[in-house]
């Protein structure tokens, strides 16, 4: 292991559970004649059985990285932090760790609900190995960045999980750890302590600390993380620079939702949240490139047409469509009506409408559908939400900075001058 | 490392290699052994209204209860009052079997920190034997206050005290390492403890004199570990006479057997805590 590398992943296969179970249990299967080929036992690889939480990892971290975990839940991202930790040991394969580890993995568990604030805190440092004079010293900054106020002093069983997030969080950016493992900690609390703790890790990972940082949120990975690992089901499906990982878990994504659209058969399209019983009722919503062929990924800057096919109980006239457009973890961005389009949108019966986009200024990512049918006399008729996705990816030849965001800005840029 | 996916054959077992500096380590555990002994007595206390006193109600209730069950037993005392007789029996007595079933539960409980942290699990047994050792020490006041009332002849053997506090509180985390090592996976260790601690109770000489013990038991009887202990407490607190050094010769024994089957299956046993929580 060089000097700079701190983590060092090779081979990890994890299985809960003691050895000593396992081993019984492939006795057994063993005796009962079933075969050697697909048992769980040591020494094995299963084949496709779900029992191994990881399998296979392999990776290594420098100093002062900071990497994302990401994936669907049960995909093994706990697990990989907890064996990264120390906590749970590694089946097979080998796990290195150089430095001081605070794992932040369950903060809002807490250390024991009848004693305060205080008391949590000395206890929490004394499990990292600080001294209590240096505890006392990190005492005044640790209380300050909680916001915690007199409910320092009160026992953290009249907590609220922020405030128990809050506490724990506190501690750990401020004990000098070489490497903390971040566990899906900034969904809870608020957004005024999530903006705090992102600034704290900037500051960290500027002073050469590493991260590990498991969230749900894409956008946070794609801010906080120079590289991604994408798990699935306890495999290692991508590692790579953060853009990468990110764009492939997407296109997983993508499928995945696509998938669960299509399940029911691909005769009737489920249309996730279709309002039921309306007078104009969404019979099918789909995408067109430029060539007018149903299509599924997008580029920035290029065209998308979407196609709505309905079904209108009566003759509309005039209705007013209008379509919004959101990220997959339902962040609004935004919106059209046909308002103004210089026509009347008069439904009757089935049939069809399209609305081009001609130059899509969104960027890499999951984007879905939703929209609304107002007649003139402002009642809504139709629509519905998340009625379908599209999937954006940029093009080489358009420069970004390295980190990600949603709305595509096209600057002018002008030379220096000197004065 | 060998790996073939061909031949579906992992040959090395999983490691986890994280250097640390040893004294840092050492100094960590001690703090952490401290805090959690300090957060266990608070934490313990804090909603009751006896508070420490439970430390002194529990010896003192079976003094109590023994006293009647001499007056129909008629069970002779080695010539010393009764009450002290059997309460310098009681108190270390009460350390060993509340040291030992605290254990079975220690790790469970502090399974918040289990699951967060790369610890020595050993910490949460030992916090458990520290923390009942402050109820010792309470216990004791009131035995230093019948010694002085009783009149008991002070000599140079009272200073066998703390090595018998130690061959007390080293059999009590044996077994209570043992104890937490499959409790922590089943519980029903930590549920039928206290029948065997009561069943325990009556094996040892803390309500009748080992003199009671007939001739032909005795040797099966010193092999109890408590033996030994009991009586040598008794030997320097109430009877001013140094213990049976034959008696604790066995329990030294015992205890070094004991640890060394507990202790590395403990240890064993400890890596997959975490998995079981």
């Amino acid at each position: 292991m060089s000097d700079d590398i701190v983590i060092e992943v090779n081979h990890l296969w994890k299985r809960y559970g003691l050895p000593l179970y396992h081993w019984l249990r492939r006795v057994r299967n063993r005796a009962a004649m079933k075969g050697v080929g697909d048992d769980n036992g040591d020494g094995v690889i299963p084949s496709s059985n779900a029992i191994w939480a990881l399998k296979d990892i392999s990776f290594s971290v420098r100093r002062g990285e900071t990497i994302g975990v990401i994936g669907y839940n049960g995909a093994g991202k706990s697990t990989l932090l907890k064996v990264l930790a120390g906590v749970t040991p590694p089946t097979r394969g080998q796990v290195m760790v150089a430095g001081r580890v605070f794992p932040m993995i369950e903060l809002n568990a807490g250390v024991h609900p009848e004693l305060t604030g205080r008391e949590n805190v000395f206890l929490l440092g004394a499990i990292m190995g600080l001294s209590r004079r240096d505890m006392e010293a990190k005492l005044p900054e640790i209380e300050d960045f909680t916001e915690l106020g007199e409910w320092f002093n009160r026992p953290i069983r009249t907590y609220s999980s922020g405030m128990l997030v809050r506490l724990g969080f506190s501690v750990a950016v401020n004990v000098d750890a070489d490497i903390l493992l971040v566990d899906e900690v900034l969904a809870v609390g608020d957004i005024t302590f999530q903006r705090k703790c992102f600034d704290k890790f900037e500051r960290m990972r500027n002073g050469g600390k590493t991260l590990i940082f498991v969230s749900h949120s894409i956008r946070q990975v794609e801010r906080l993380c120079d590289r991604t690992i994408v798990l699935d089901r306890g495999n290692q499906v991508a590692f790579g620079k953060t853009i990468d990982s990110v764009s492939h878990y997407y296109q997983s994504a993508n499928l995945k939702i696509l998938h669960q659209r299509f399940s029911e058969g691909q005769e009737i399209r489920v249309l996730q949240g279709r309002m039921e019983d309306a007078t104009v009722d969404i019979v099918d919503v789909r995408f067109l490139d430029a060539a007018g062929q149903e299509a599924l990924t997008f580029r920035t800057g290029g065209p998308l047409t979407i196609e709505v096919t309905y079904r209108s109980k009566e003759l509309v006239r005039s209705a007013i469509v209008g379509f919004g457009i959101e990220t997959i973890d339902s962040f609004y961005i935004s919106g059209f009506t046909s308002e103004g389009a210089g026509f009347e949108m008069n439904l009757d019966g089935e049939g069809k409408f399209r609305c081009t986009i001609p130059s899509l200024p969104l960027l890499s990512g999951i984007y879905t559908i939703r929209m609304r049918i107002r007649h003139p006399n402002g009642s809504i008729i139709g629509g519905g939400y998340g009625l379908a996705a599209f999937n954006v990816q940029v093009p080489n030849d358009i420069r970004l900075s390295s980190d990600y965001g949603v709305i595509l800005m096209e600057p002018e840029w002008e030379a220096p001058t000197a004065s | 490392m060998e790996l073939s996916t061909e031949g579906k054959r992992i040959l090395s077992q999983g490691t986890y290699v994280h250097p640390v500096d040893n004294g840092a380590e050492v100094r960590r555990l001690v703090d952490l052994i401290r805090a959690l002994v300090m957060r266990e007595w608070k934490g313990r206390y804090r909603r009751s209204i006896l508070g420490p006193g439970w430390a002194i109600i529990q010896p003192l209730f079976y003094m109590v209860i023994f006293t009647f069950l001499r007056g129909t037993l008629k069970i002779p005392s080695d010539g010393v009052p009764y009450i002290i007789f059997t309460y310098s029996a009681l108190v270390p007595w009460t350390f060993f079997s509340n040291a030992t079933t605290k254990c079975g539960p220690s790790v469970l409980s502090n399974r918040g920190l289990v699951k967060k942290m790369s610890i020595a699990r050993e910490v949460f047994p030992l916090a458990a034997v520290f923390t009942t050792l402050i109820d010792f020490f309470i216990a004791s006041l009131i035995l230093v206050g019948m010694m002085i009332w009783f009149r008991v002849p002070v000599n140079w053997s009272l200073l066998w005290f703390f090595p018998l506090l130690l061959l007390t509180a080293l059999l009590a985390l044996g077994v209570g390492l043992g104890i937490a090592a499959v409790g922590t996976y089943k519980q029903d260790i930590t549920f039928g403890l206290p029948f065997l601690m009561q069943f325990w109770l009556l094996a040892t000489p803390i309500m009748y004199p080992l003199s009671q013990v007939p001739e032909r038991w005795r040797f099966l009887y010193g092999l109890n570990p408590m033996v030994g202990i009991i009586e040598g407490f008794r030997n320097i607190l109430v009877k001013g006479t140094p213990p049976d050094l034959h008696l604790l010769l066995i329990t030294t024994v015992v205890v070094v057997v004991v640890w060394a089957i507990s202790w590395p299956f403990f240890h064993h046993m400890s890596q997959y805590f975490a998995d079981v929580m």
